[in-house]
């Protein structure tokens, strides 16, 4: 039963819809705030894990979930199995999967299925609009906001192409936060006193992570994140599989028998936690018998690997392994008990359980967009966290340049000057990198732009500036310009392999014309929607601070632009909404400046208040 | 910038021009700030608070790395003062310091036990500081090339100190 509208008892505006979203590797889960309660969502079966899997037919339908991985042994070639993995990845990352491109040479990587060529984004962005539409159901209607999970180790390419996929689910981004930062404000929150530093130890289906946070009276400062993308539970599986096929001989490439032998290792693997034994079994297979002292010894150099990385990230944050005061386990790979020790042994503290490791990162996300989207007014959260590897460019002989250290707070912008090295050069390359290596080579390659205009000079006359700003999505823009010309030249990052605006809008035509009927239709109603949005922030910020209004002139213009976007939007011309959107944002820009100066003076003024309780 | 920011980065966390901060001050006016600018504060509303924002916390973050940590807080202090010290391109003349610092780099090698390292961290420690007296002397006498000469020593101690910390990582790893 849809409720037609939530409200709050003694809260004047209709609660806005948002939701969190847990995108994983092998599971994904959607959770949203009702009541001040965080909740994931379970599907009609009473499941709250979504497989991330997607299986296409032949007629283009996708199916995601329980049932395509119930039709993988069947049909593996159309299936998609931790397709996250492949967010962000160029055709030479993807390794073994290049295998399964429908053309290897294409920059974008585009897998072959039965529906036709699909990316990474795409089959991602199947998983998403499921959950988008768990969550609708729930929440009575279209969704206002989500706020999707990462891992704090994804770089650029691949927060871009989460971004990316959530657009094609129709999804709107409120903001990406980092997995570890997700857990822990699923912790903190409940917490009496809410001091001190928390250590974050999750463990993806493909990914490992640890942050060290600091929390204080509501606000959560990453201090430092570390961990590697390459290690995850999906190790622990790998390890399992080539046991079974050495124990049983059996065929790991024939891809049918290999699921149906990767279903009954990870069976295996999550009875272990429970018992000391357990059967390992599949059709057409023998009957194995695992021990949890196998798993354990084979797994140990996986755990220290591990260990490593917090070793790594408490350097980072310039903290000791007794300053931790809580240790928060996400991911259903820590519930096994080496797994445990291991790391109550290294914080010498015992860590926390006590949220389902699967769940915790969707819950806290779900807190997050509640408060995003304006929801929980009265709610102190505020996340403050940090990129996670460093960001450079390319200077003389293949060496980097650090613009951005990793562990800087975001958003941040960095300005570098550079010059050039041959005499009467007008253009310059700029090649962006990411990573902490000193060679380009050893770097990951973000974006190349270039310069020109450059007025001839003598070699190291010119100034150019470099400038980096990494919004709070962890997201990269980098513009160069020259002083004295005036020449500027910029990239908002994405990688070469990544989606150009104009693949996603037919993209987006080609996922629509599947389902919802008209493009057309779906493009105004979006048009319609941020409008109204956009009118909507206005009248409040008009009520809040209207003093701010300079005089009656400006105020008359905010409100004739107003009225004019009201007008098109009655209207079906997209283009003409889009127009009044950017005359309505410009009429206001004076009074959103003053507005945002005067909060810059209350914060001044507010430090001694604070301070006062703070310190207290 | 449109933004009215304080630029003095003491005078947008109010706090004395000098080379000693009170950490819980600034940790506290760090966060009263971005409780006040951080674009979360903006999710829903227009494209352009969500950028003022964003410029307004990129400000405030930089002025909290650097008021934070006191290498770089000491370097911002002489930059006030219009002595600018080039991370990249300025270094000490001192022959008889570089040897030392030389030797020091040779020991750092060596070091293959924990107990070793913690000892020579103590070292490095008891040396840094006696330098850090010196640039508080010169800094209190306005004497800003001499700060400026001190300060750039200290830096060889802060990648000494840096360098030392990977390698008890390491040690401890094996």
């Amino acid at each position: 039963m849809a409720l037609l509208q939530i409200a709050e008892p003694g809260q004047s505006r209709p609660l806005r819809r948002a939701c969190g979203i847990d995108l994983g590797t092998t599971h994904s889960l959607v959770a949203t705030v009702r009541g001040g309660r965080s909740a994931t969502l379970p599907d009609a079966q009473g499941q709250h894990r979504l497989p991330s899997v997607v299986h296409y037919a032949a007629a283009g339908t996708a199916t995601v979930g329980m049932a395509a991985v119930q039709g993988a042994v069947a049909d593996p070639e159309n299936t998609f199995f931790s397709i996250k993995r492949a967010m962000g990845r160029s055709t030479d990352e993807l390794g073994g999967a290049a295998g399964r491109l429908a053309d290897a040479a294409a920059t974008v990587p585009r897998f072959r299925t039965a529906a036709g060529p699909r990316t990474a984004m795409e089959i991602s962005a199947e998983i998403l609009r499921a959950l988008r539409r768990r969550a609708e159901d729930d929440l009575g209607g279209a969704l206002d906001g989500a706020v999707i999970t990462v891992p704090a180790y994804f770089d650029e390419a691949q927060r871009q192409a989460t971004k990316d996929a959530a657009r094609l689910a129709g999804l709107q981004v409120l903001r990406l936060i980092n997995e570890p930062t997700a857990a822990a404000i699923a912790y903190g929150l409940d917490r009496e006193d809410d001091r001190g530093l928390i250590a974050v130890f999750d463990i993806g289906g493909g990914t490992f992570d640890v942050s060290v946070l600091r929390l204080s009276r509501g606000v959560f400062e990453v201090l430092a994140t570390g961990g590697d993308t390459a290690l995850g539970g999906d190790d622990f599986d790998q390890i399992l599989l080539e046991w079974a096929a050495r124990e049983s001989g059996a065929d790991r490439d024939a891809p049918a028998q290999a699921r149906a032998m990767l279903q009954a290792v990870r069976a295996g693997r999550e009875a272990l936690s429970e018992r000391d034994e357990a059967v390992v079994a599949w059709s057409g297979g023998p009957e194995l018998t695992l021990t949890r002292t196998q798993l354990e010894q084979w797994s140990e150099p996986l755990v220290q690997r591990m260990l490593d990385c917090c070793r790594r990230a408490l350097l980072d944050a310039a903290v000791a392994t007794q300053d931790i005061q809580e240790v928060v386990m996400v991911g259903g790979v820590t519930r096994m008990p080496r797994i445990r020790q291991a790391v109550s042994d290294f914080f010498g503290r015992q860590a926390h359980t006590d949220i389902d490791p699967d769940r915790v990162v969707a819950l806290g996300a779900a807190v997050q967009a509640n408060v995003l989207i304006g929801n929980a007014q009265d709610q102190e959260l505020l996340l403050l966290d940090v990129i996670p590897l460093s960001l450079g460019i390319e200077i003389m002989g293949g060496l980097v340049e650090r613009v951005i250290e990793r562990n800087t707070t975001i958003p941040a912008h960095h300005v570098q000057e550079f010059t050039t090295f041959k005499e009467g050069q007008t253009a310059l390359a700029v090649h962006v990198v990411q990573g902490e290596r000193e060679l380009v080579a050893d770097c990951r390659s973000l974006a190349r732009f270039e310069l020109h205009g450059i007025p001839p000079m003598a070699a190291g006359a010119a100034r150019i500036r470099v400038e980096f700003q990494v919004d709070a999505d962890g997201l990269l823009t980098v513009e160069a310009s020259e002083a004295a010309s005036g020449a500027r030249a910029g990239v908002s990052v994405k990688p070469s392999y990544g989606l150009a605006e104009q693949e996603i809008e037919r993209m987006l035509r080609d996922s629509v014309s599947h389902a919802e009927a008209d493009v057309a239709a779906r493009v105004l109603r979006e048009q319609q929607v941020e409008a109204e949005r956009v009118r909507q922030a206005l009248a409040e910020a008009l009520a809040a601070d209207g003093a701010l209004v300079q005089d009656a002139e400006e105020r008359a213009a905010m409100e004739a632009a107003g009225e004019a976007l009201a007008r098109a939007c009655e209207g079906t011309d997209a283009e003409a909404i889009r127009d009044g959107i950017k005359t309505l944002e410009a009429a206001c820009a004076g009074f959103v400046e003053r507005r945002m100066n005067r909060n810059i003076q209350r914060a001044l003024r507010g430090h001694q208040v604070r301070e006062f309780q703070e310190l207290s | 910038m449109p933004l009215e920011l304080p630029q003095n980065y003491f005078d947008l966390f109010q706090l004395p021009c000098a080379l000693e901060v009170d950490a819980e001050r600034l940790a506290a006016r760090y966060r009263a700030l971005q409780r006040e600018l951080h674009p979360d504060r903006f999710a829903t509303v227009g494209a352009r608070e969500q950028r003022l924002a964003a410029q307004a916390a990129a400000h405030v973050n930089h002025a909290h790395r650097v008021l934070n940590d006191p290498h770089e807080r000491a370097t911002y202090l002489l930059q006030l003062q219009g002595c600018t010290v080039d991370d990249e391109r300025d270094t000490t003349h001192d022959a008889e310091f570089l040897m030392c610092q030389m030797e020091r780099r040779e020991e750092l090698e060596a070091l293959n036990d924990a107990a070793a390292a913690a000892a020579f961290a103590t070292r490095l420690g008891s040396e840094a500081e006696a330098l850090w007296a010196d640039f508080s002397v010169c800094y209190a006498a306005r004497q800003w090339a001499a700060a400026r000469e001190v300060l750039l020593k200290l830096r060889f101690y802060r990648r000494l100190r840096q360098q030392l910390q990977v390698r008890q990582t390491r040690l401890a790893e094996v």
